[in-house]
């Protein structure tokens, strides 16, 4: 059965986090378990001081050639 | 009483309400059989009467046995042996090797592994797995680091030791420790026969898995880790650090 768009979503957001967390702990040196959501998304912020969203990045995966 | 020191990924409740299925898989007809108190956690077995599990549970989700209490009567061992191996099966697939102590020159250093070891369990069973591969890389550069920084004068003998020029003699000299990457860490314990040949080859494996950590190593090698691969480096990881204890206990590689 093929995968709902949305569970294909939630896949690439986990990916995603996976990769964050992963460059995280690579450049920190420090483990997910002693911070807060709110000092990772800090932490990716300060890695991008020019950060624009792209809107397609994500939505992405709802595209009709995905 | 038996003194152990087993760690299990679980919650002293996950513990419990798994003595009771387990208890009540074997005895359908009784009660459950199970209790807990602060700091205990209590398993009665019918040929053997009641076996305390002293507990300590650091942080969240995880838990030492540090002792187990029971009659001693004949064939008890045997009984609680195969209570252990169930329990280690069922919490400890993953759990922490022994001997990180053995090879690391500080109990500091060892419990920064240790807890790097949980917090790896932790994302691999949360499918996070290219933290996965960076937290087990990490252990490998870890264990290897201390060893090379115990032994810093072989190592430094080493041919595989990185080296540049300094700039006031434009000789090479050996770089300093924070300069050495895993790959130089790997090749350096392997010339100085700290790891065998075949620990060998499997941590480059680790590292290169590791190295995933960088999107364009990634995308060059099309490799996307996933469980399977996790389990690999896990086993890679255990591997050298048995390789290492061996090594230490051998006196191959000096301590202290």
């Amino acid at each position: 059965m093929a995968k709902s768009l949305e569970a294909e979503y939630q896949e690439t957001l986990h990916q995603a986090l996976d990769a964050l967390v992963a460059d995280f702990i690579y450049k920190t040196g420090k483990l997910p378990s002693s911070i807060t959501v709110t000092e990772l998304i800090e932490w990716s912020k300060e890695q991008v001081p020019n950060y624009r969203p792209n809107p397609h990045r994500l939505t992405n995966v709802f595209m009709p050639t995905h | 009483m038996l003194d152990k020191n087993i760690l299990l990924v679980a919650t002293p409740k996950e513990l419990e309400q798994w003595l009771v299925s387990y208890r009540m898989s074997k005895h359908p007809n009784d009660e459950p059989g199970v209790w807990s108190t602060f700091g205990s956690v209590s398993y009665h077995i019918p040929e053997l009467g009641a076996v305390t599990f002293e507990i300590k549970a650091p942080e969240p989700g995880k838990l030492f046995i540090v002792s187990i209490d029971y009659n001693k009567i004949e064939q008890s061992e045997l009984y609680i042996n195969e209570l252990i191996e169930k329990i280690i099966n069922k919490f400890g697939d993953l759990s922490l090797p022994n001997g990180f102590s053995i090879v690391v020159s500080s109990d500091k250093v060892a419990e920064l592994l240790e807890d790097r070891w949980a917090e790896s369990v932790k994302t691999q069973k949360t499918e996070a797995h290219l933290a996965t591969m960076v937290l087990l890389g990490s252990i490998l550069e870890g264990m290897l680091l201390d060893t090379v920084k115990s032994n810093k004068e072989k190592a430094n003998k080493a041919k595989a030791a990185p080296r540049n020029k300094d700039k006031k003699t434009g000789k090479l000299v050996v770089s300093p420790l924070e300069r050495w990457g895993l790959e130089n860490l790997i090749d350096v314990c392997r010339e100085c026969k700290w790891l065998s040949n075949h620990i060998f080859y499997d941590t480059k494996a680790v590292r290169k898995y590791r190295n995933l950590v960088h999107p364009n190593e990634q995308l060059e090698l099309d490799l996307y880790p996933d469980d399977a691969m996790c389990d690999i480096a896990r086993t890679i990881v255990n591997s050298a650090l048995k390789d290492l204890k061996r090594y230490v206990k051998d006196g191959e590689i000096p301590r202290g």
